[in-house]
């Protein structure tokens, strides 16, 4: 982590004092110096990971809130849990700093350090995200309840600095968890509209958070299944329904305050949110082999147009109680839609940011292992636990899923200018 | 007899062509007295060649070949000043240089001008003369049935001088007028192939390396390695197959000095010449004198300097040797896959006169040539080979006349090694020769174990007979054709008949049981292992080599360990997890001394993880080995990579850390 700075001191929007890349290029020309010119070149590409860096490809990486929330949901990504496998507080701290210093680059559509260099030591970077663009690059850093309390032990020192809500989710209906899927320390969410841009990311993370954190487990969701953006349209899941109609937006300032980010109660975490993240396997070969009546009946909304059942267009009122020729209710009871409405959750909301994904086929039953990995975001984990023991017990959509992974995190404010660091507060 | 006859002749030939050329002029100006100093020059620069090669066969040393190309480039340039400067003064004076200014112009011939002469001989025989010498000097020592070739190499050369003392009695035979103008356009050539070789060995000694395209090729006209083309080479000063440099520098030379020697006296230029005929040469002959004395010094220390540098340098030790053979096909072998490092080239001649040079090119840059290497002779050429791909070329070949030669593994590091480096290096040399000891030793009584048909004994023997290797690996898989034959698994190799060494012999034990058929096998274990015991023994090694290994056997544990595919059949793929971990720490321990003076934080990252691997690896100790690989867990096995990979990781960067 030596490398960044090195490679942070040529905005590409505001060059510094001094040469920048092209007038570097001018001044070679002009003198003539085929060879200089050559190295010059080369050294300003190894520094620079993107080939063309525009500002409408870059999400801004330091902010009040981190990105990766509001921002309209990209359609790449990579998800990666870690293990802290130092017990010191300094640690820790180190870990962020480092993270924070290379997340600022990589947003950026930068490398973390040369991918030429030494040739006899690896490469500081990776270097497969050389030549592409940002993507819209965001990551988000989020702490697991275990940091501050692992069996029962105060590891770090930083057990009463615990925000009430972080604490391990209770077990719900409809968990059927693997432990290997499940918990960790911290965790990175690095969404991009190109996944080799994400993998890349998490990749160099990993690799700069080699002395204090290991890989715990990660996930990989390839489409998304989301909006978070007025600007977006709805995605379908790989039911083939749309999902997330429903969905705080985030231009919706007021929702956000009210269900997203934790106000003053979160001390060090003001401005921040918490996360959860649940990988919810489908049987898909079921699903596939049920009627179109079923499907639909179980979601509760038109397979073709998202309206819900009775209705003509996806974003009309869900009317719970309209009744069909038949006298039963259109939107059966326990429908998907009906039993993770509002108004039967005590007006719950969260921000949805979830991802298909597939991990090829299960080895063990030789069927594919594909489904939705839930990401979602609140101002506390209380409401995702109303709401999963509510649709665990009630949703008709059980039949066909199983939630196999389970993770909470919190995600603190974001930095807001350059010197800050993911959490620093937490420090303070 | 030939190819030796032609290489005399044409080394000698042109400095026989300019000696004779001085010692026609000095004569026809009834200075034969000056002549006498001529004849010191030309013997003291014999002296000096003779007494260069001689000392260097006595040592046992090679001339280094980039010094002498460099040195050979310097002579050349001065002797092309002075050729040059005597065809300006002799055009100048000729025409008035009639009999009845003789005893003014044998005045103006002043005893600097003289000296200048002397020196011009003396230069011409040192250029070529070096490399005769060695050449000569290796022939007369070849044995008995290669006497011819030194005796064709002393016709050649016998030749050449009579060649050069034809022109000096024909010279004293013609008027001045005549003298000079033939022997201008003469000395024009010689000059103008004085230029255009001191090219071809500037871009030898690596200086200059434009133009190097093919110009021309007469060799249709005049074939190489003839008689014919080497008077050709001779006479004109131009190769048959010159470069657009060597032709064009060449060219440029030669167009306006002929011009300059051919062109009409003018009677203003008859007359000021002169004028100047009693003063100038006073003059002139002041700087020449001071250059050609020079010249002839920077060429006598340069020699020194050159032996002196081939004294230090050894060719000896920690160097390949490969054995080329040149045919009239060409190179054998012409294709050459190499490990990176000191290499040296032996070459010989099978009996051809058509093909007596081998070259190594990297791109148009020669690396590395043996030159007229005549049947019998044997010329030795070293080179530090780094990685990447060359092209052989033993020029006059019929069928292998190209080759390519592809170097590989790590560039040698040639810079001087720090006190510690050697200390490193020391250390873990000891250590690799006493983990081939072992190994040889334990793979015998597991080899005899497996000959005798005691199945239980040789499975018993099997997995320890192994550890030492698995502590060395990366540097047994420096050798590339061993480590395939000792260690190669089923999956590497195309067909059943390849599969040889530990697993084949593991298969065997544990699949079917039996030992039927496999004396052959462990015989050639048995054999591999010492070899490699052997091989070790001369291995050159850098500090950043052996802190590669280290990651390298991380490297094996991550890739065939910890997913059991090693020791498929017996499932003691935990010894071979553990060994690969102690040859790591072994060798990050002798390189750590360097790095601890280096990068304190990455030393203290390093050291508890080692602790860590192996406090990992205690709970499935049993005995003096480990449980079977199928008792461990998904989870089991994570645990060993998590900390495998912590090692690693910090491990990866020390390389860079402890080269030099």
């Amino acid at each position: 982590m030596t490398e960044p700075a090195a490679h942070g001191d040529a905005e590409p929007a505001a060059p510094a004092a001094g040469l920048t890349r092209r007038s570097l290029l001018r001044t070679g020309a002009a003198a003539g110096v085929g060879a200089a010119l050559g190295a010059s070149v080369a050294v300003a590409a190894d520094g620079d990971g993107g080939a063309g860096v525009s500002s409408a490809d870059v999400v801004a990486f330091h902010g009040a809130h981190q990105a990766g929330i509001t921002t309209p949901q990209q359609d790449r990504l990579v998800f990666a849990a870690f293990d802290l496998i130092s017990d010191e507080r300094a640690d820790l701290e180190a870990l962020l700093k480092a993270w924070t210093q290379a997340a600022a680059l990589l947003t950026e559509g930068r490398a973390v350090g040369t991918v030429g260099g030494n040739p006899l030591a690896p490469p500081a970077d990776t270097g497969e995200a050389q030549g592409l663009r940002a993507g819209r690059l965001t990551l988000t850093f989020g702490l697991g309840p275990t940091l501050f309390e692992r069996d029962g032990t105060d590891r770090l020192g930083l057990r009463d600095r615990r925000p009430a809500a972080l604490r391990p989710l209770p077990a719900l209906p409809g968990d059927e968890l693997e432990a290997e899927r499940s918990g960790g320390d911290l965790c990175v969410q690095a969404c991009s509209d190109d996944p080799q841009v994400a993998f890349h990311a998490v990749r160099n993370l990993t690799r700069i958070a080699r002395q204090y954190a290991q890989l715990r487990w990660t996930q990989v969701g390839f489409g998304r299944t989301a909006s978070t953006s007025r600007t977006q349209a709805t995605p379908r899941n790989l039911m083939g329904f749309k999902d997330g109609t429903a969905n705080i937006v985030g231009e919706d300032a007021r929702a956000m305050d009210e269900h997203v980010w934790v106000g003053d109660e979160g001390d060090w975490l003001a401005g921040g949110s918490y996360l959860v993240a649940r990988r919810i396997s489908m049987t898909i070969e079921s699903w596939d082999r049920a009627p179109l009546a079923d499907q639909e009946a179980t979601i509760g909304r038109t397979k073709v147009t998202g309206a819900p059942i009775g209705s003509a267009g996806e974003f009309d009122e869900v009317d719970l109680t309209a009744k069909g020729a038949d006298g039963q209710l259109r939107i059966p009871a326990n429908s998907h839609v009906a039993v993770a409405h509002p108004s039967t959750n005590g007006g719950i909301r969260i921000l949805r940011r979830g991802y298909s994904f597939t991990d090829g086929l299960s080895a063990d039953l030789g069927q594919l292992d594909a489904g939705l990995f839930f990401l979602a975001y609140m101002r506390d984990p209380k409401h995702f636990i109303a709401l999963q023991r509510h649709l665990g017990s009630k949703d008709a959509l059980n039949e066909y899923i199983r939630h196999v992974g389970s993770a909470v995190f919190a995600v603190p404010a974001g930095v807001a200018s350059e010197g800050g660091f993911i959490g620093e507060r937490l420090f303070a | 007899m030939l190819s030796t006859f032609v290489i005399g002749l044409r080394e000698g030939l042109e400095a026989s062509l300019i000696v004779g050329i001085i010692a026609a002029f000095l004569a026809s100006q009834e200075r034969r007295d000056a002549l006498r100093w001529v004849w010191i020059g030309v013997l003291a620069a014999a002296g000096v060649c003779a007494a260069v090669g001689i000392t260097l066969h006595l040592v046992d040393q090679e001339l280094p070949r980039q010094q002498q190309e460099g040195l050979e480039t310097i002579i050349a340039v001065i002797a092309v000043a002075a050729v040059t400067w005597m065809i300006v003064w002799m055009k100048r004076h000729a025409p008035s240089l009639s009999r009845e200014l003789k005893e003014n112009t044998a005045a103006a011939l002043a005893t600097g001008s003289a000296l200048g002469l002397i020196g011009m001989a003396f230069l011409a025989v040192l250029r070529e003369g070096l490399e005769t010498s060695v050449f000569l000097v290796a022939a007369f020592n070849a044995s008995s049935d290669v006497a011819a070739s030194a005796l064709g190499a002393v016709l050649g050369l016998a030749v050449a001088v009579a060649i050069g003392f034809g022109i000096f009695k024909g010279g004293v035979r013609l008027n001045l007028t005549k003298f000079f103008k033939a022997t201008g356009v003469l000395l024009a050539f010689v000059a103008a192939g004085l230029l255009s070789k001191a090219l071809h060995t500037a871009h030898e000694a690596g200086w200059w390396n434009g133009l190097q395209h093919q110009a021309l090729d007469l060799t249709g006209v005049i074939p190489d390695g003839t008689i014919r083309a080497t008077l050709f080479t001779g006479l004109f000063g131009i190769d048959p197959q010159p470069t657009v440099g060597e032709l064009g520098i060449w060219a440029l030379y030669l167009v306006p000095v002929v011009a300059f020697v051919l062109a009409p006296t003018t009677s203003r230029t008859v007359a000021r010449a002169a004028g100047e005929a009693a003063a100038a040469p006073a003059t002139i002959s002041n700087r020449a004198r001071a250059g050609l004395v020079g010249g002839a010094l920077v060429a006598l220390l340069g020699t020194g300097a050159l032996f002196a540098s081939a004294s230090g340098s050894s060719t000896g030790t920690g160097s390949k040797e490969v054995a080329i053979t040149l045919s009239a096909a060409g190179c054998s072998p012409a294709n050459l896959e190499l490990a990176a490092g000191p290499t040296t080239f032996a070459v010989t001649n099978s009996g051809t006169a058509d093909v007596t040079e081998f070259e190594v090119l990297d791109g148009s840059r020669i690396l590395v040539e043996a030159e007229n290497v005549a049947a019998g002779i044997e010329r030795s050429v070293s080179v530090t080979l780094a990685p990447g791909t060359y092209e052989t070329t033993c020029p006059g070949g019929t069928t292998a006349e190209t080759g390519t030669l592809t170097v590989t593994g790590e560039a040698a590091d040639t810079g001087a090694k720090s006190a510690e480096a050697k200390q490193a290096v020391a250390d873990y040399r000891t250590f690799l020769e006493a983990q081939t000891v072992l190994l040889t030793k334990r793979v015998g009584t597991f080899t005899a174990a497996v000959k005798a048909g005691d199945v239980a004994g040789a499975k018993a023997r099997y997995a320890s007979a192994r550890e030492p290797y698995e502590r060395i690996e990366p540097v047994a898989e420096a050798f590339g054709d061993l480590d395939p034959k000792i260690d190669v698994r089923i999956n590497d190799v195309a067909n059943d008949d390849e599969f040889t060494g530990f697993h084949r012999i593991e298969r065997e034990l544990w699949q079917t049981g039996s030992t039927k058929g496999l004396g052959p096998i462990a015989d050639q274990l048995l054999a591999d292992v010492k070899d490699l015991e052997q091989r070790v023994r001369t291995i050159e090694l850098e500090p950043a080599q052996i802190a590669n290994g280290a990651v390298e056997l991380l490297g094996e544990v991550s890739k065939s360990k910890i997913t059991g595919e090693e020791d498929r059949y017996s499932h003691t793929d935990l010894v071979d997890f553990k060994a690969n971990v102690e040859g790591a720490e072994e060798a990050y321990n002798v390189v750590s001394p360097i790095l601890s003076s280096r990068d304190t934080a990455l030393e203290q990252q390093i050291a508890p993880e080692f602790k860590a691997v192996y406090a990992a690896l205690a709970p499935y100790a049993r005995g003096d080995g480990f449980v079977s690989y199928t008792e461990l867990t998904p989870a089991d096995k994570r645990k060993l990579s998590a900390a495998l990979n912590r090692l690693a990781e910090p491990l990866s960067e020390v390389p860079a850390k402890v080269v030099g």
